[in-house]
């Protein structure tokens, strides 16, 4: 179940056990026998469950995406990538004292250090 | 909780479902205020079949304080009983116990009771009673010699067992009977 579907299966657990619970009332009522009304919502609550218990197709109509698993080496990040600004500071400072800018910081590259 | 298995689904229905339950039987116990009706009830002593005194001590070896003589009056009656209890059941009724009492003052007590007779209706077929002299269950018997030509009152009590909802019982007075002058045998 999707989180839309989660939501739709609780409003129709409600909706289900009220209808349940007034057709029992008026059943028993009208049969002039509390037995009936047991049975009636008795009846309900398995429908119920029955909509409302299992995995339907319905309940899945938005699932969540994920995205694709990636290895570990492809996921490293750049530093230079997520500061760009910084980035670009320190590229100027650089130029002007007359070095090579690069394109990749090569100290710690974003993986998790291995104790 | 998220629903993201069966038994946390299964839970939640089975919850809701209880607390509409105690809704139903809430809702069947209000109703019963606009079904209520008052029953007919009428009974009444037809015969004192018997009236003897019992005055014997019980023949055991041991005469020990638990075996003490009897000695008392009793009497055997038939009642005359017409009821009709069919407005007592509704959707909210399991059953109606009916009984009858006869009550009256004595030297040594300022009130004595004894139920005659008593009955249980399950439902509306068994709802209607009609005996024009039926021979009362249990017999009355007083505590010392006095029953002879004593006045007593009875009485006539419904208990109606609902499904739900509080006990309900009333009593009708009966008109009442005079035991006779003097022993029948």
């Amino acid at each position: 179940m999707d989180l839309k579907g989660m939501v739709l299966m609780e409003w129709l657990t409600q909706v289900i056990l009220m209808a349940a619970t007034a057709v029992a009332f008026v059943a028993g009522w009208v049969a002039a026998s509390f037995a009936v009304a047991m049975y009636v919502f008795g009846a309900g609550v398995l429908v119920a469950l029955a909509v409302c218990t299992p995995d339907w197709g319905f309940y899945n109509t938005a699932p969540k995406t994920f995205l694709e698993p990636v290895s570990s080496d492809e996921a490293q990040f750049n530093i230079l990538d997520l500061f760009p600004s910084e980035a670009a500071k320190t590229a100027a400072e650089i130029r002007v004292s007359g070095g090579e800018v690069p394109t990749r910081y090569n100290g710690s590259s974003g993986k998790r250090r291995k104790r | 909780m998220p629903l993201h298995n069966v038994a946390h689904r299964m839970n939640v229905v089975l919850t809701t479902a209880f607390m509409f339950l105690l809704v139903l039987v809430a809702a069947n116990w209000l109703s019963h205020f606009a079904l209520r009706a008052e029953p007919r009830l009428a009974v009444s002593v037809a015969k004192v079949n018997i009236l003897t005194r019992e005055d014997f001590l019980p023949r055991l070896p041991d005469m020990s304080r638990k075996y003490q003589p009897l000695r008392r009056d009793v009497a055997n009656v038939s009642l005359a009983i017409s009821m009709d209890l069919t407005p007592l059941f509704h959707w909210n009724t399991k059953m109606v116990f009916v009984y009858a009492y006869a009550e009256w003052p004595s030297k040594n007590n300022a009130v004595n009771q004894i139920v005659l007779w008593d009955a249980i209706a399950q439902s509306a077929d068994d709802a209607v009673l009609e005996f024009p002299a039926l021979g009362a269950e249990y017999r009355l018997s007083d505590q010392g010699f006095g029953l002879r030509g004593k006045t007593l009152n009875l009485t006539v009590v419904y208990n109606r067992i609902p499904h739900t909802g509080p006990l309900e019982w009333r009593e009708y007075p009966m008109p009442s009977f005079t035991m006779p002058a003097d022993y029948s045998q």
